[in-house]
């Protein structure tokens, strides 16, 4: 422990991808992950495999027990379907509209948990950081709700209703509708992509934030590792500053999923009822 | 004369210099000009050499191989959970839903059925009294006529053997008295044919008798 420890570089690296594990330095095992197939393996593709595992694990047991369509037994299976009902009622249904709401509830769910999972992850010691943290991991998200929201709003309205619907109606007179509708278009349709890249831009910027701050608030401890007395009273202070920030983290890592599943419910929703 | 300063030159001869004042603005153009170039290439140059020394976090670093890598999970992910869990659970809240409002509705049949039942059941119980009261009030004028006729029989039964028992004593009343009246007849026919002996024969003395029995009868009745 030096005061080297306190290079931004380095502790960039606990907060991104890379495709080595930072274990314990007393361990003494550097588990640097393999190339498959000519590409290499990063932490945030394993944390994406493995959140994508505990969700089938998750899911597929708990459909198989709400086939019958009693009510579940177990606290577990509750909690589960607590989180799928209220996503399902309070959420996407008002968003989309009870018609529409059960074709986009599937995917609504697993965008959901999936930014969940990947957001919990980076809070796992050791585990790797979120891949919400990555703008690839946030970006392909945001362009599914994208093509999901421009395919079924395409196949509902046809194409050319589809983007001719994008203009809000007017009563405009002729003249004007043509200065101005070819000028709405373009606005809408560049928001349309905007509002998608905020998207991804916002669940990235959350989410590499926090922790970032958590690692620099841990870096402080070993940029005082030379003075005792002043080490001892900072890495009190930054122990509790962390336990609080991962609990902020903890709260951010659900607040986000369900941000980025409400602004995806009501983007698509927006496209199953046009202007 | 040219100015070269960080990579801009500037020609100074292109500057007609009509007045000190003017003169000094240029100067001082040409200075600032220059210190702005010094500033900017000088924090570039650091930047890029904190940037070769530290390497620092990119977050808006695009990293191809992880977006493919995203988008074949999310897909695959998507379409096994489509399939095997959020599909399946979506029919099964709908077909929980179903079943929960045709329970409702069932329960709210069943509450209007109890509820006309118990209106019924009410509305029959109110019949039953009125029909036992009215009954006992039957009963009681039944009773009662029952009562007033027996009374009446009883009355008229003690009447007619009231009756009977008189005729029965005026019968032999009048038996008697014609017992009497016959018996005594005859002891005064005896006592007179005694008497007189031959100038009666039995045919008279027959008439005679009955004349005195017809007038003993009509004496007594009288």
């Amino acid at each position: 422990m030096s005061g080297e420890l306190v290079n931004m570089g380095e502790l960039a690296q606990h907060v991104s991808d890379g495709s080595a594990y930072h274990l314990p330095e007393f361990l003494g095992v550097h588990l640097e992950l393999p190339t498959i197939c000519g590409v290499q393996l990063t932490r945030f593709m394993v944390v994406e495999v493995a959140a994508a595992v505990l969700m089938i694990l998750l899911f597929v047991p708990l459909a198989v027990k709400m086939r019958s369509g009693k009510p579940l037994r177990g606290r577990f299976w509750n909690l589960l379907e607590v989180f799928l009902l209220y996503l399902r009622n309070e959420v996407i249904v008002p968003s989309i509209g009870k018609k529409d709401a059960d074709r986009f509830t599937p995917y609504l769910w697993t965008v959901f948990f999936f930014v969940l999972f990947c957001n919990l992850a980076g809070l796992i010691p050791w585990f790797g950081a979120s891949p919400t943290g990555a703008l690839a991991t946030t970006s392909v998200l945001a362009l599914s709700t994208f093509v999901i929201l421009v395919c079924s709003g395409m196949k509902k309205f046809g194409i050319v209703g589809f983007w001719v619907g994008q203009v809000p109606h007017m009563e405009l007179p002729f003249v004007l509708s043509i200065f101005l509708k070819p000028m709405l278009f373009v606005i809408e349709v560049l928001g349309l992509f905007i509002k998608h890249v905020v998207l991804a831009v916002r669940l990235l910027a959350n989410m590499f934030a926090g922790h970032l701050v958590l690692a620099v608030m841990l870096g402080f401890i070993a940029a005082t590792a030379d003075k005792f007395v002043l080490w001892l009273g900072v890495t009190f202070a930054s122990v509790l500053m962390s336990v609080c920030l991962n609990m902020l983290e903890l709260f951010v890592a659900f607040l986000q999923a369900y941000i980025f599943m409400f602004l995806s419910a009501i983007f698509i929703g927006m496209a199953q009822h046009q202007h | 004369m040219t100015l070269n300063v960080w990579g801009i030159s500037m020609n100074l001869k292109t500057f007609k210099t009509k007045s000190r004042v003017r003169r000094a603005l240029n100067d001082a153009f040409v200075f600032a000009t220059g210190a702005f170039a010094y500033w900017t290439s000088s924090v570039s140059i650091l930047a890029a050499e904190v940037e070769e020394e530290e390497k620092g976090p990119e977050p808006l670093a695009w990293q191809t191989d992880l977006a493919i890598w995203t988008a074949v999970v999310f897909v695959i992910l998507l379409f096994v959970l489509w399939l095997f869990a959020f599909g399946p659970i979506v029919k099964a809240l709908d077909l929980r839903e179903r079943n929960e409002l045709d329970r409702l509705a069932a329960a709210e049949k069943s509450a209007a059925d109890a509820k006309d039942l118990l209106m019924q059941y009410r509305q029959k119980l109110e019949d039953s009294e009125e029909e036992v009261r009215r009954i006992l009030a039957d009963a009681k004028i039944d009773a009662q006529k029952q009562a007033d006729e027996v009374v009446a029989e009883a009355r008229q039964l003690a009447a007619d053997e009231r009756e009977r028992a008189l005729r029965d004593i005026q019968n032999a009343s009048d038996v008697a008295l014609h017992e009497i009246a016959e018996k005594s007849a005859i002891l005064a026919t005896t006592l007179a044919g005694k008497i007189i002996k031959e100038e009666l024969d039995p045919a008279k003395h027959a008439r005679l008798i009955e004349s005195a029995v017809a007038d003993a009868v009509n004496n007594e009745t009288a």
